[in-house]
């Protein structure tokens, strides 16, 4: 899998390497970021388990317009099962 | 691997057709028919390929269908035939504003989709993306400017046969100031999988253009069948297989099986 990038929180290091096998580690990054801010109001470097959930919901219109609403719950899915969430 | 090979189907096809054309000059007509025909139905599947891998109401699958039905329009409108009475050039006439509407409308919502996403661009990127938008508009201007001007004349001296011209036109002018937004969405998305449909998109987008330029040029020129207008129909015919291209990329973006593969 792509790298995604190195924010110094491995939770949210792993959702954007996930993210990046569709949309690239750059944007991968960023959208751990935007969204982790639009959800939780704080930077993806704060995240913790018991905040993916919430990141996952924020998640999904991104993930529904760009793979489709399909693969966007297997991708949230593979986010919950790597995480162990 | 399999989205570079797909990068080369827009040259292959354009190549061999093009080679075809100048080895049978006696059959140019008909190859270059074959050609135009060929791709603009090629452009219409693979966009339809793309909008089948989503689900009903997705946007994407919207916007590769408004996208593709372009081009299966303009094989309506071949398949109606030059000439004949004032209705079959009304008909004609409407069958062109629809296709290009929807080429316009299809290649703002792919344009749109970063937004729609929620994705918010850094400073530098937001900058990157107005800087792109204004060069894209006025190379837009300074394509398809003229002959709109000159269309719209034709259409004030009483040549409703103009309108044709003037949807193509306004069709092609919106299409290339869109190149922008796809431009940089593709680079945004680079190292994902995401970035082919796009990158593909785009070059479809470039095509049009140098397609554009050297039609007009033929046209003004009075060019006549040769190397010219077998080289200018090889753009058209690559334009519409890197759409081909684009909307197959798409569908094997998000096909299940792709996460497995790049794990």
């Amino acid at each position: 899998m792509s790298d995604g990038g190195d924010s110094g929180n491995a939770i949210a290091d792993r959702i954007a390497a996930r993210l990046s096998v569709y949309l690239g580690p750059h944007t991968g990054r960023a959208a751990v970021k935007t969204f982790a801010q639009k959800a939780l109001g704080r930077g993806p470097e704060t995240l913790t388990l018991a905040d993916v959930p919430a990141l996952q919901t924020a998640l999904r219109p991104m993930l529904r317009t760009f793979v489709g609403r399909a693969q966007c719950e297997v991708v949230l899915k593979q986010i919950a099962q790597e995480l162990g969430v | 691997m399999k989205y570079r090979l797909l990068a080369f189907v827009p040259l292959v096809f354009a190549l061999v057709l093009g080679g075809a054309a100048l080895a049978f000059p006696g059959s140019q007509e008909t190859v270059l028919t074959v050609q135009a025909e060929s791709g603009k139905l090629l452009d219409f599947i693979g966009c339809l390929a793309a909008a089948l891998a989503f689900e009903r109401g997705d946007y994407l699958s919207r916007a590769w269908f408004t996208y593709g039905s372009c081009s299966l329009l303009l094989v309506v409108k071949d398949a109606i035939g030059e000439g004949g009475s004032p209705t079959t050039g009304l008909v004609r006439g409407l069958v062109v504003l629809a296709a290009n509407t929807l080429l316009a409308v299809g290649v703002f919502m792919l344009a749109r989709a970063w937004s729609v996403a929620g994705l918010v661009d850094d400073p530098k990127a937001r900058a990157r993306r107005r800087a792109m938008f204004a060069v894209a508009a006025l190379a837009s201007l300074a394509v398809t400017g003229w002959p709109l001007v000159h269309d719209v004349q034709s259409l004030l001296g009483g040549r409703f046969e103009a309108l044709v011209s003037i949807a193509s036109d306004l069709g092609d002018a919106v299409g290339l100031a869109l190149l922008a937004p796809l431009a940089t969405t593709a680079l945004a998305l680079r190292g994902g999988v995401l970035r082919w449909p796009w990158t593909f998109i785009t070059l479809a987008g470039v095509t049009w253009l140098a397609y554009d330029v050297s039609s007009g040029l033929i046209d003004h020129w009075h060019v006549g069948p040769g190397l010219a207008l077998v080289g200018s129909e090889a753009l058209r015919g690559a334009a519409n297989l890197f759409a081909f291209s684009a909307g197959i990329a798409q569908r094997l973006a998000v096909a299940p099986d792709e996460v497995h593969a790049a794990s």
